[in-house]
């Protein structure tokens, strides 16, 4: 069975249909049971204080700011090259969440950076990278919104999409690129077990890292059955119009 | 030390709006969507009969 029968819309209506409830309680539970346990249950850091907390959510709002960025680059190559509609519409349901994370992971950086650097913001290649990032998601949600042919919106908000993955892999390897010079430090979880973060900010960190992989899972299927569906309407209010007319 | 807490609590109120406001939007725009869908569908079959 080819994976491919998941980009007809009537077979991705019927199966997304069963993943989204799945997909919404396990982020609501995992997200909730993974702040608590961060924010009440761990200790603070001997050297960032209570700040520490701060990475439960920062961290897994920017690696999935970064990996939706990659999502949305392997559905805009998908569309692309093999023209299947609903590649075009993941990439784009995508956008706005990839967006609204890039910019919590913004904002919580900033004011982690505060009281740990002693600065709101620094021109360092990681955190310059993500800025940019943003505004890749912001020009990419742009030009769909601008393009009223849908086919001809997918092909250009990918190129765009594509131009842009330059500054996600900035983002997610500037500290292994630029070293000593960048101010932020390396990824707190990583394959590599002798990097991670102490056991017991480990825990609840992976909880929420889990949570917001199962978000994006809620959102963007959500997102992209709205998408399926605002076309249909589309397609439908031309037929019935075309009925009137001939009527 | 408890000087830090202002900015822990800033961080997850700033992370629970910019969520909360995609989740409201995402709602809303899915259940106009459905209901458009099934407005349009009804008239179709209005039409038809």
């Amino acid at each position: 069975m080819s994976i491919w029968r998941y980009a007809n819309p009537a077979e991705f209506m019927r199966v997304s249909g069963a993943i989204l409830p799945f997909a919404g309680w396990t982020a609501g539970v995992l997200i909730g049971v993974g702040v608590i346990w961060g924010l009440f249950f761990t200790p603070p850091d001997y050297l960032q204080g209570e700040t520490v907390r701060i990475m439960y959510i920062h961290v897994p709002a920017a690696m999935m700011a970064i990996n939706i960025y990659f999502v949305m680059a392997l559905a805009s190559v998908i569309g692309i090259v093999r023209r299947h509609p609903v590649s075009f519409l993941v990439a784009k349901a995508a956008a706005p969440i990839g967006a609204a994370l890039t910019l919590a992971a913004i904002v919580t950086g900033a004011i982690w950076g505060q009281p740990t650097w002693g600065t709101w913001w620094e021109w360092d290649p990681k955190l310059t990278a993500i800025l940019i990032m943003l505004f890749f998601y912001l020009g990419y949600i742009g030009l769909w919104s601008a393009i009223d042919d849908p086919d001809k919106a997918g092909d250009l908000s990918g190129v765009l999409c594509l131009v842009g993955v330059v500054f996600a892999v900035m983002s997610r390897y500037a500290v292994e690129i630029f070293g000593d010079q960048t101010l932020h430090q390396p990824a707190s979880l990583s394959l590599d077990a002798e990097t991670n973060v102490d056991q017991v900010f480990y825990r609840p960190l992976l909880l929420t890292v889990v949570g917001f992989y199962a978000f994006f899972v809620w959102m963007v299927l959500l997102r992209a059955r709205t998408e399926i569906r605002q076309r249909r309407a589309r397609a439908m209010r031309v037929q019935l119009a075309a009925r009137e007319a001939a009527a | 030390v408890s000087g830090q807490w202002p900015y822990v609590i800033a961080a997850y109120v700033a992370t629970a709006v910019v969520i909360a406001a995609l989740v409201w939007i995402s709602v809303v725009q899915s259940r106009r969507a459905r209901r458009d869908l099934e407005g349009l569908e009804a008239r179709r079959r209005g039409d038809g009969a």
